[in-house]
C-alpha cells in the first residue's frame, strides 16, 4: 500500500508534495464555504442573543420593532445556524476531505463556488424574508418556499461534485469518512426535495403547462416535517460530524482507528435506524400510534451505532489524551465526539414515554437540541477549521492564546447552556403536568434558567467573534508561514543507507 | 465497502424504508380501495358529520374571511414557537392538559384536516391554544393582551404586539374599537388619544376566537 | 391475585381497544414483511461482501490515511505557540 522505496525521504517528499497540491487545489472553494459559514455563524449568534434575551426580558432590545419579536427572531436564528452555518461548514469540510481521501486534486472548483453563491442568495432572501414577516412556521423550513430552488441547486451541485470526485479517485480503498460523506450527500438532497414538495407543494406554470402538486394536508404535514428535521440531524449533520471525527482524530494523533469493523457496524446501523426516529418529536400528539411506536424503537436502536462510534473513538484516543494539550483540532473534535455520545444516549431515552411526558414542550428539549447541533456538530466544525485552513493558506494561526480563549469560552458556554436549560426545563416539565400549578408561575420559574442561557450565549458569541477574527487574520495573511512541504520532511536517520536531508 | 455501488445501494435501501413508511404511505388517500391504507387514516379524512334531529354538525370547518387572514398573522409572527395547539391524551402527564382546562378531550388527526399550515407547536413557553376560542377569553381581552401581555398577565414574557395597534387622536366620539387600557398603561396614554386595533389585529383575534377542537366530541377521541 | 379474580380476568369480556381489527393486522403484516425484506437484503449483502473477500485484512483500510510523510505515530497538529520539541 504505502511503498517504502530505497530512498525513504524521496517517498516522504512525494507524498508531502502530493498532499500540498491537493490542499492547494482545494483552497478557494473550501475557503469560500468556510467564510460563508463564519458569516452565518456571526449572524446566527446575534439573532440567538436577541432571541434568548427577549425570552426573559421582552421589554428590552426594541420591543416594538416587529421584525425583532421573539417568534421571528427565533425562526431566523434557526435558519441562520442550521442552514447557513451548519450546511456551509458541512460542505467545506466534506469537499476538502473528499479530495484528501480520494488523493486527487479538486475537480470543477468553480462549480463549488457557483454553488456557494447560489446557496447564499437563497439564504439571504430566506432569513430576511422570515424577519420581515414571510416566515412559514414550519420548523427548519421557515424560509419562504421561493428560496427552495436556490438551496436545491446549490446542494445538488455539491452532491453531484461529490459523486464525480469519488469516481475520479486515485485511492482504491474507501475510508470510513467517505462512506459517511457519500451517504450524507445522497440523503440530504432527497430529504430536502421531499420535504419541500410534500409540505409546500408545487404550483408553477412552465412553457404554458401548469404543474400542480397537491401537498400534504392535516397532520401529515407535521409528520413529514419532523421526518425531515430529524433526518437533517441524523443523516446529514451526524455523518458529516462523525465522519470528520473519524478522519481528524486518527490523523492528528497518528494512530489508526481502533476497530474498522466497528465503524462498519456504526455506519449501517445509523443508516437503518435513524430515519425511523423522527416521530418522537410528536409523541403524545395527534399522530397514529404506530408512528410513535416505530419512532421509539428507532430511537432506542440508535444506541447500537452510537455505542460503536463512542467505543471506536475512545479506544483510538486511549493513551493519547495528553495530546489534547498540544492540538486545538483535537480538543474541539474530542469534545464534540463526547457530546455526540451524550446527546445520542440522552435522545434515545428521551423518546420513552415516561421521559417524554415530562420533557416534551419544555426548554429541556432546547438544551438537548443545542448539545447536539452545537456541543457535537459545531465544536467538530471548529476543530476541522483549525486543521484545514492552515493547510490551505500555508499559514499558521496568528495566536495560540486566542484559540484557547475560543475553546474555553465555547466549551464552558455550551456546558452552562445545557446544564441550566436542562434543569430549568425539567422543573418546567414537572410543573406542567401538575394542573394545580398556575401557568404563569411555571413561566416565572424558568426565567433564572433562561437568564443563565443568555449568559452562556454571550460567552459562546464572544468565542465566535474570536474564531472569526482568527479566520480573517489567517486568510488575510497574518501568521507565521507553515513550513513548506519540502522543508517539512524530518531529518530522520533510520538506516545507514538513507541520505540525511533532501536537497531542494 | 470499497465499492461505491455498495454504499449507494445500501444508503438507498435503508433510507427508502423510512421514506416509504413515514412519508409516502401516509400521503395516500384513506378512502382508496386498499383496506390497508384506511388503517393509516391520516390524509384526506372526511369531516365528522352528525345529524341530531335536523341539527347537522359538520366538524371541522375550514376557516374563512377574517379568521383565515388572522391565521396568516399567527403564522408570520411565529406564535407557534411558544404556543402549542395539541392536547395530549389522558394517560400523558397525569391528564394535566385536560385538568388545566385546556380541553375536554385529546386532539386527533381529524381535528387538523383543514389546517394549512398545521402549527402543532413543540414548545409551551406559553399555554396551549388548541381551544383558546372556547375558554372564556373574549375579543377585548385578546386585544389588551396582544397590546401588552403584561397588562393582563403580570410577569408574562410574551412579546408585545403594539405594532398591530394604532395610537390616534380621538376625533369627536371615541371609536367603539378602542381598547381600554388599565393601570400604568392608561396613565402613560396622553389625554385625547386612543388605541385602536388595525385590521391585522382584528384578524388575529378572529383566528384565536375560532380555535375550538373540543366542543365536538369525535368518536375516535374517546379512549 | 386470588383465584376468582384471576379467572375473572381471563373470562371478562375484552374491551374494544384490545381487539385487533383487520386494518391493524394488515399494517402489522406490512411492517413485519418490510423488516423481513429489508433485513434479509442486508443479511444477503453482508454474506456477499464476506464471500467477496472484502473483510479479509479489513483493518488495512484504516491505515490509508497515513503515508511516509505523515506516518503512524506522528502528530500532525499543534498550537502555533508550542515549539516542536518534546512530545
Amino acid at each position: 500500500m504505502t511503498e517504502v522505496g530505497r530512498n525513504g525521504t524521496d517517498d516522504k517528499a512525494r507524498y508531502a508534495l502530493e498532499r500540498a497540491r491537493i490542499d492547494a487545489s482545494c483552497r478557494l472553494p473550501t475557503l469560500v464555504w468556510i467564510c460563508s459559514g463564519v458569516i452565518w455563524l456571526l449572524i446566527g449568534s446575534t439573532l440567538a442573543l436577541f432571541a434568548s434575551i427577549k425570552l426573559h426580558s421582552p421589554e428590552w432590545l426594541f420591543p416594538d420593532v416587529s421584525w425583532l419579536t421573539f417568534g421571528r427572531v427565533r425562526a431566523a436564528h434557526l435558519s441562520s445556524v442550521a442552514l447557513g452555518w451548519s450546511f456551509s461548514m458541512a460542505i467545506a469540510v466534506s469537499i476538502w476531505q473528499m479530495c484528501r481521501l480520494a488523493r486527487c486534486e479538486m475537480i470543477y472548483p468553480k462549480m463549488l463556488i457557483v454553488a456557494a453563491v447560489i446557496w447564499n442568495i437563497g439564504m439571504v432572501v430566506g432569513v430576511v424574508g422570515i424577519l420581515i414577516g414571510y416566515g412559514q412556521s414550519v420548523e427548519w423550513l421557515d424560509m419562504p418556499p421561493v428560496v427552495a430552488p436556490f438551496l436545491v441547486t446549490g446542494l445538488g451541485i455539491v452532491a453531484a461534485w461529490t459523486v464525480a470526485t469519488f469516481r475520479n479517485r486515485r485511492e482504491p480503498h474507501v475510508y470510513v469518512t467517505q462512506w459517511y460523506l457519500l451517504g450524507a450527500m445522497f440523503w440530504m438532497p432527497w430529504l430536502y426535495v421531499t420535504a419541500v414538495l410534500v409540505i409546500f407543494g408545487l404550483d408553477i406554470t412552465l412553457l404554458g403547462m401548469n404543474l400542480r402538486f397537491s401537498p400534504a394536508t392535516g397532520v401529515v404535514q407535521a409528520t413529514t416535517n419532523w421526518w425531515f428535521n430529524h433526518n437533517v440531524l441524523g443523516l446529514w449533520l451526524t455523518p458529516v460530524g462523525v465522519g470528520t471525527a473519524y478522519y481528524l482524530i486518527p490523523k492528528v494523533i497518528g494512530r489508526p482507528v481502533y476497530s474498522y469493523y466497528l465503524s462498519v457496524i456504526g455506519f449501517w446501523a445509523l443508516a437503518l435506524f435513524y430515519s425511523w426516529a423522527g416521530m418522537h418529536h410528536l409523541i403524545g400528539g395527534p399522530i397514529p400510534a404506530w408512528m410513535a411506536s416505530a419512532s421509539i424503537v428507532g430511537s432506542m436502536m440508535m444506541l447500537i451505532p452510537v455505542a460503536a462510534v463512542a467505543l471506536n473513538h475512545h479506544m483510538t484516543m486511549r493513551g493519547h489524551f495528553h495530546h489534547l494539550r498540544y492540538s486545538p483540532t483535537l480538543r474541539f473534535v474530542v469534545f464534540g465526539a463526547i457530546a455526540y455520545t451524550a446527546v445520542s444516549v440522552q435522545g434515545a431515552f428521551e423518546s420513552l414515554k415516561s421521559f417524554s411526558e415530562i420533557a416534551h414542550f419544555t426548554h429541556y428539549t432546547v438544551a438537548h437540541a443545542h448539545l447536539g447541533v452545537y456541543g457535537f456538530y459545531a465544536m467538530i466544525m471548529f476543530g476541522a477549521t483549525y486543521y484545514i485552513v492552515p493547510r490551505l493558506t500555508g499559514r499558521e494561526w496568528a495566536s495560540g492564546r486566542m484559540i484557547r480563549w475560543h475553546f474555553w469560552l465555547t466549551a464552558i458556554g455550551i456546558t452552562l447552556y445545557f446544564v441550566s436549560l436542562s434543569i430549568g426545563g425539567w422543573y418546567q416539565g414537572l410543573a406542567l403536568i401538575d394542573a394545580n400549578i398556575p401557568f404563569i408561575r411555571i413561566v416565572r420559574g424558568t426565567v433564572p434558567y433562561l437568564m443563565s442561557r443568555s449568559v452562556a450565549g454571550i460567552l459562546m458569541t464572544i468565542g465566535h467573534v474570536i474564531f472569526a477574527t482568527l479566520v480573517v487574520m489567517n486568510v488575510c495573511g497574518f501568521g507565521r508561514s507553515r513550513s513548506g512541504p519540502t522543508l517539512f520532511v524530518e531529518k530522520r536517520v533510520t538506516s545507514v543507507y538513507e541520505p540525511a536531508a533532501l536537497s531542494v | 465497502m470499497d465499492r461505491g455501488m455498495v454504499i449507494f445501494l445500501g444508503a438507498l435501501l435503508t433510507f427508502t424504508s423510512s421514506w416509504l413508511g413515514l412519508v409516502l404511505l401516509p400521503l395516500l388517500p384513506a378512502n382508496s380501495t386498499y383496506p390497508v391504507l384506511s388503517a393509516l387514516r391520516v390524509q384526506y379524512q372526511e369531516p365528522f358529520i352528525e345529524d341530531q334531529g335536523g341539527v347537522v354538525t359538520s366538524y371541522p370547518r375550514p376557516l374563512s374571511g377574517s379568521a383565515l387572514r388572522g391565521k396568516a398573522i399567527y403564522q408570520q409572527n411565529g406564535c407557534m414557537y411558544c404556543h402549542s395547539q395539541q392536547i395530549r391524551p389522558e394517560n400523558f402527564g397525569n391528564n394535566a392538559d385536560i385538568k388545566r382546562g385546556w380541553a375536554t378531550r385529546r386532539t386527533v388527526p381529524r381535528d387538523y384536516i383543514y389546517d394549512k399550515p398545521i402549527m402543532l407547536g413543540t414548545m409551551r413557553t406559553g399555554p396551549d391554544l388548541a381551544n383558546i376560542g372556547v375558554r372564556g377569553y373574549y375579543a377585548d381581552w385578546h386585544h389588551k393582551h396582544l397590546y401588552d401581555p403584561r397588562m393582563m398577565v403580570p410577569g408574562s414574557v410574551m412579546p408585545r404586539f403594539r405594532f398591530l395597534y394604532e395610537k390616534r387622536k380621538i376625533v369627536g366620539e371615541p371609536s367603539i374599537d378602542a381598547i381600554e387600557l388599565t393601570g400604568k398603561w392608561k396613565a402613560d396614554l396622553e389625554a385625547g388619544y386612543e388605541i385602536v386595533p388595525t385590521g391585522d389585529a382584528k384578524d388575529l383575534v378572529a383566528y384565536l376566537l375560532s380555535q375550538d377542537r373540543t366542543t365536538v366530541a369525535l368518536p375516535e377521541a374517546r379512549e | 391475585m386470588s383465584a376468582p379474580r384471576f379467572l375473572g380476568a381471563l373470562t371478562r369480556p375484552r374491551s374494544k381497544a384490545l381487539r385487533m381489527t383487520i386494518d391493524d393486522f394488515i399494517v402489522y403484516a406490512v411492517l413485519f414483511g418490510s423488516v423481513v425484506f429489508f433485513g434479509g437484503a442486508a443479511v444477503l449483502a453482508l454474506a456477499w461482501a464476506v464471500r467477496d473477500g472484502q473483510f479479509q485484512n479489513f483493518e488495512r483500510s484504516s491505515r490509508t490515511i497515513f503515508d511516509p510523510h505523515e506516518p503512524v505515530g506522528q502528530l500532525t497538529d499543534r498550537f502555533p505557540d508550542i515549539r516542536r520539541d518534546g512530545e
